[in-house]
């Protein structure tokens, strides 16, 4: 595939004010910074951080979410528990949002970072415009993830009755936030032209 | 050869891969805490798995939870066991150690044994107690990690203090019910046992607590609230809050015991801290009848309080002797002296009377008294039947109860005791109850004619509008009911032997009240309202007396009121007085505003009636009953105000009569002055406001002395008074003119008027009559000076019988000029009547053919004198009125 891009062009975009000039410019010509074609070391931040995410999804799912102290017992539940805990009750929306956005979305995002990053490593050209959709795709979708900890903090702030029944956050709540938030970073950091550079040195 | 510098990337290492790093060793160490602190397992068999939740059922020792179950396993050698694994926290050591023993504590309710019910509401769990006490010690034991858990909890070993048993009849405390001792708890119950003699209760006392269990403790049962119902009336006694839950057992300890050294020993619970006393010290009543004793129901009585009981009665058939064995209670065993004397009440039904009257109701008892503070105990004595001798002077108190009075009670007066009561009986002669109190000698003077006597409870709350009421008499009369005696008048004559005596202080204070002097009024009334004995009656806001009394006339269905004026305020009550209630707060909102109408703080709680005199001196005869109005407006419509207005000075003052056809109807009640004119205000009694329309005349009328007659001589007492006469109109006004002479009688009457004019008045005067053919057909009216001044207009009433007489060209003369007639034929006297000499008078001729009818107000000429045809006329006319009855 043979696109024009600003590689080719010799042309550079400014990434903060949007100012297509000349690449041989250190510095933008209108809001003076500094100036380059593609994110500097996207590559390998973007890598780092989606590695650390995935490892502080381990504990996100293994340890305990949310700890339920009523009458003196106290009930650690992790984040499938509580799915599972909420589906078994018929409560499928309350279960399936929760499944949706700490489950599936936290696994769909990291998959499809990878996904785009490989597309970059292994130069598959003509799997780039799928990527960049897909990147898209989690670009929005993000922050959403932080759904679940929103639910936990709800619960630890109004269930506090003494003895008779408090809640209080479990060691994953930390992780599951580490996770969503380098997620989020990594996204950040990664720049999607590159999927297309790809294409244009192939074909030299 | 040059060559361009070739510029590659110099591949480092980012710094970037520093966070994944870190994510690698947090997350690596999250997890590894995680599992660390999990800690190791022990495993526990027990019979069943009743409760057993894997990773919820908790292992608690002392409180605090340290592990819990994380599995659940039958055991293969014998199925019917359950095997549970029970992962202890990290942090909590000695757990596996041999001889450490584990149990479930769940609920158990059967029915020997109640325990754990805390654990319904947090579930079950599983129990530790360490083998040793000392933690050192504890670790250094051997490990273990396999146990039998056992059947139930051990005894508390660590919980220092000491346990011993109590043995009661039935079950009524709880486990887990405080254990007290002068109302601080000190222990509790640990167990409930049945056993084949009743219940062992197992009590726990705190170490600190331990010294207070003697020897010789009692216990007896706290149960809660205590109703107790006898005829001698309704006892609420409660202890401690807690035992009112769950029961509750108390101690009570003689300081001076030894210590309870034998754990084993089981002491007795008894139901009630009375039944203890009544432990102590039995003396002996020999007396020669059993007078029907029974040992569970007949108590003694000292002066009134309970002091002791029967154990036991014993017939000796050598001797003829009865004797009881009494148990009296500790502070009372002192009372029992040498100088003790013990009676028997009984009741006894004679022919004539009935003595012995609250022994009926509860049955004989023995009440005993002592004279001396003698040291000397005694345990024997004499059972006698009659109370004992007592000199003095005996007064008898009638009653219409019996009130629970018991022989022996005091009779006190300002607190010193002066007598005692002796016997009560019924006396079918005078239908009433009668004590027989015996006063000392040295007292006897305190009784006199003025005395009362009035019911002392030991404390006595009324509440009610007036406010809370307390009385609380003297310390000794608190264990106790007592008599009073009240002796206002020290110096009254002394003749009384019989006194009413009344049911309590208050019934005293309102028979003193009321015996002041003032008077009493009856008031009915539909409804009581919220008026109710004692509310207060006001004047203008100040009470003056007070309701005593009301009941409901069945006949009438009213209420009647009895209605008590003390005495400085009874001459404020009089015929026109009218009493309203005044009761709470009455708002009258119209469009003048709005109005809050209320009496006195008093009043709006308890109800009040207040009264209005509109007539100071209102010398008519009370009423039997006078009407409670509902409220203020009501009664004025009792009377209206008019005023009446003149120049003239009279004789007239407050309190003069207004007099309607002889009838008084109504007062003056002020009088004062308007500019020039006098202006007196007139209350007129409603029953007779129709007299008050515009046309009414008022006069004022005194004692008159005139040729014919004297008039008013009643007004030389009482004064001037002012007449009234209704008019015929039907507009009322409030406003009226005072005449000093009384206005023609014909004034309102129905009839002809006309208008005769004359040259002067001669002697005509009002009432003057008007004669046709000499019969008085009507009579002057009115005079006034004519508006031109040339003559006297006069006004003519004629009666309507004769009013056919009167045409239009009847000719009218003055008839009283004694005519003479001198002539050569002598001299011709002619006069109507003798009356006309004197006061003058009109005659009326019609001539023949007569023309119509004349009109009302027809102007005539009065002539001097008549022309001689005049007295030929002599014209048929008929009456064509059939009202009239004259004539034949």
């Amino acid at each position: 595939m043979n696109w024009k891009t600003d590689l080719s062009e010799g042309k550079s975009l400014c990434h903060i004010c949007n100012y297509l000039q000349d690449k041989e410019n250190k510095r933008c010509l209108r809001c003076a910074e500094p100036l380059h074609q593609r994110r500097p070391q996207s590559l390998a931040q973007t890598w780092g951080y989606v590695l650390a995410a995935t490892l502080f999804l381990i504990p996100a799912n293994i340890l305990p979410m949310m700890v339920v102290t009523a009458l003196g017992n106290d009930d650690r539940s992790t984040i499938m528990e509580g799915v599972i805990y909420f589906l078994k009750h018929q409560e499928y929306g309350i279960g399936g949002i929760i499944f949706i956005a700490s489950v599936a979305v936290p696994i769909f995002k990291i998959v499809v970072i990878y996904f785009v990053l490989l597309i970059v490593s292994f130069k598959q050209s003509t799997k780039s415009k799928l990527g960049l959709k897909l990147f898209h795709i989690i670009h929005i979708i993000g922050k959403w993830s932080m759904l679940d900890i929103f639910v936990v903090a709800l619960m630890v702030s109004m269930v506090q009755f003494g003895n008779l029944a408090s809640i209080q956050t479990g060691s994953a709540a930390i992780a599951f936030c580490a996770a969503v938030v380098l997620t989020i970073i990594a996204t950040l950091k990664f720049d999607p032209r590159l999927m297309f550079d790809i294409n244009t040195q192939e074909d030299k | 050869m040059k060559q361009d510098a070739v510029v590659k990337e110099r591949k480092s290492i980012y710094i970037v891969w520093i966070i994944p790093v870190v994510a690698m060793f947090i997350a690596g160490w999250m997890i590894y805490k995680y599992y660390d602190s999990k800690g190791y397992d022990i495993y526990v068999t027990f019979e069943n798995g009743n409760g057993l939740v894997v990773n919820k059922t908790p292992l608690i020792y002392n409180g605090i939870k340290i592990g819990v179950i994380t599995d659940l396993k039958l055991e293969k050698k014998d199925i019917s066991k359950i095997i549970a694994t029970i992962t202890i926290d990290t942090g909590a050591g000695g757990v596996a150690k041999k001889g450490n023993v584990f149990w479930k504590v769940e609920p158990k309710v059967s029915l020997t044994k109640v325990t754990g019910l805390s654990t319904i509401l947090s579930g079950v769990y599983i129990g530790v107690m360490p083998a040793e006490k000392d933690g050192k010690k504890l670790l250094a034991l051997p490990d273990r990690f396999k146990f039998v858990a056992l059947e139930q909890a051990p005894i508390d070993i660590y919980k220092s203090g000491i346990r011993f048993k109590v043995h009661a009849d039935k079950s009524d405390i709880k486990e887990g019910a405080p254990v007290l001792f002068r109302e601080i708890t000190i222990g509790k119950v640990e167990e409930v046992i049945l056993t084949k003699q009743g219940v062992d209760y197992s009590l726990y006392i705190e170490k600190k607590y331990a010294h207070l269990i003697k020897e010789n403790s009692s216990f007896w049962k706290m149960s809660g609230v205590e109703i107790r119902a006898s005829l001698a009336g309704l006892r609420i006694s409660m202890d401690s809050l807690a035992s009112v839950i769950a029961g509750g057992i108390a101690i009570s300890s003689d300081p001076e015991a030894p210590l309870l050294s034998d754990l084993s020993k089981r002491f007795e619970l008894y139901d009630s801290e009375l039944k203890t006393r009544l432990n102590d010290d039995i003396i002996t009543l020999v007396s020669n009848d059993g007078y029907n004793i029974d040992e569970k129901s007949t108590y003694i009585y000292f002066k009134g309080t309970k002091a002791g009981s029967i154990i036991d009665v014993h017939y000796n058939p050598n001797t003829d002797q009865t004797t009881f064995k009494v148990k009296l209670g500790k502070e009372f065993r002192h009372l029992a002296n040498k100088d003790a004397y013990f009676w028997i009440v009984t009741p006894h039904i004679g022919l004539t009377s009935i003595k012995g009257l609250d022994a009926i109701s509860r049955g004989p008892y023995i009440s005993f008294e002592t004279r001396s503070k003698s040291e000397t105990m005694e345990s024997t004595f004499t059972l006698h039947e009659e109370s004992p001798f007592l000199k003095g002077k005996t007064i008898e108190l009638l009653a219409d109860q019996g009130h629970n009075l018991v022989s022996g009670i005091n009779i006190v007066y300002h607190d010193i005791v002066i007598g005692m009561l002796k016997k009560s009986y019924i006396s079918k002669k005078r239908k009433k109850i009668v004590f027989d109190i015996v006063i000392a000698d040295k007292y006897k003077y305190l009784v006199n004619d003025s005395s009362s006597f009035y019911i002392q409870g030991a404390v006595e709350a009324d509440l009610n509008f007036d406010g809370a009421y307390f009385n609380v008499g003297s310390l000794s009369s608190m264990l106790h009911s007592g008599i009073v005696l009240e002796t206002p008048d020290l110096k009254a004559s002394s003749g009384k032997k019989a006194f009413e005596l009344l049911v309590n202080k208050r019934a005293y204070e309102e028979k003193a009240y009321v015996n002041n002097g003032g008077k009493f009024f009856i008031l009915n009334t539909e409804s009581l309202g919220s008026l109710h004995i004692n509310s207060p009656v006001l004047y203008n806001g100040m009470p003056i007396g007070k309701l005593m009394e009301h009941k409901l006339d069945i006949n009438s269905e009213k209420i009647e009121l009895k209605v008590y004026i003390e005495p400085e305020y009874v001459h404020m009550i009089n015929a026109s007085t009218s009493f309203y209630d005044i009761s709470g707060v009455s708002i009258k909102a119209g469009l003048s505003g709005m109005k809050i109408v209320t009496g006195s703080m008093q009043s709006i709680l308890k109800g009040g009636i207040a009264f209005k005199t509109p007539l100071k001196q209102d010398k008519a005869a009370l009423p039997k009953s006078f009407k409670l109005y509902a409220d203020e407006e009501e009664i004025e419509a009792k009377y209206t105000s008019i005023e009446l207005s003149t120049y003239q000075e009279s004789g007239l003052k407050e309190g003069s009569d207004i007099i309607y056809k002889t009838i008084p109807i109504g007062q003056i009640t002020k009088r004062r002055l308007k500019e020039d004119k006098l202006i007196y205000e007139v209350l007129i009694d409603e029953k007779y406001s129709y007299v008050l329309v515009d046309d009414s005349q008022f006069w004022i009328e005194d004692f008159e002395v005139d040729i014919n007659k004297v008039r008013n001589t009643s007004a030389l007492l009482t004064g001037a008074f002012v007449k009234v006469m209704k008019g015929r109109n039907s507009k009322t006004v409030s406003s009226f003119d005072l005449a000093l002479k009384a206005p023609a009688k014909t004034l309102n009457k129905e009839g002809l008027r006309v208008k005769v004019k004359a040259q002067k008045l001669s002697s005509l005067k009002v009432g003057s009559p008007v004669f046709y053919r000499q019969i008085k057909i009507g009579s002057i009216e009115d005079y006034a000076l004519s508006k031109d001044s040339k003559g006297v207009d006069l006004r003519l009433f004629i009666d309507p019988c004769y009013s056919y007489l009167v045409r239009e060209d009847s000719l009218f003369y003055n008839a009283t000029a004694m005519g003479m007639d001198v002539s050569l034929f002598g001299v011709k006297i002619s006069t109507e009547t003798i009356s006309t000499m004197i006061h003058g008078g009109i005659s009326m001729v019609t001539p023949e053919n007569p023309s119509t009818p004349a009109l009302s107000m027809h102007e005539f000429k009065l002539h001097n004198e008549p022309k001689e045809k005049w007295l030929e006329y002599n014209p048929e006319l008929f009456n064509d009125n059939s009202s009239c009855t004259l004539g034949l």
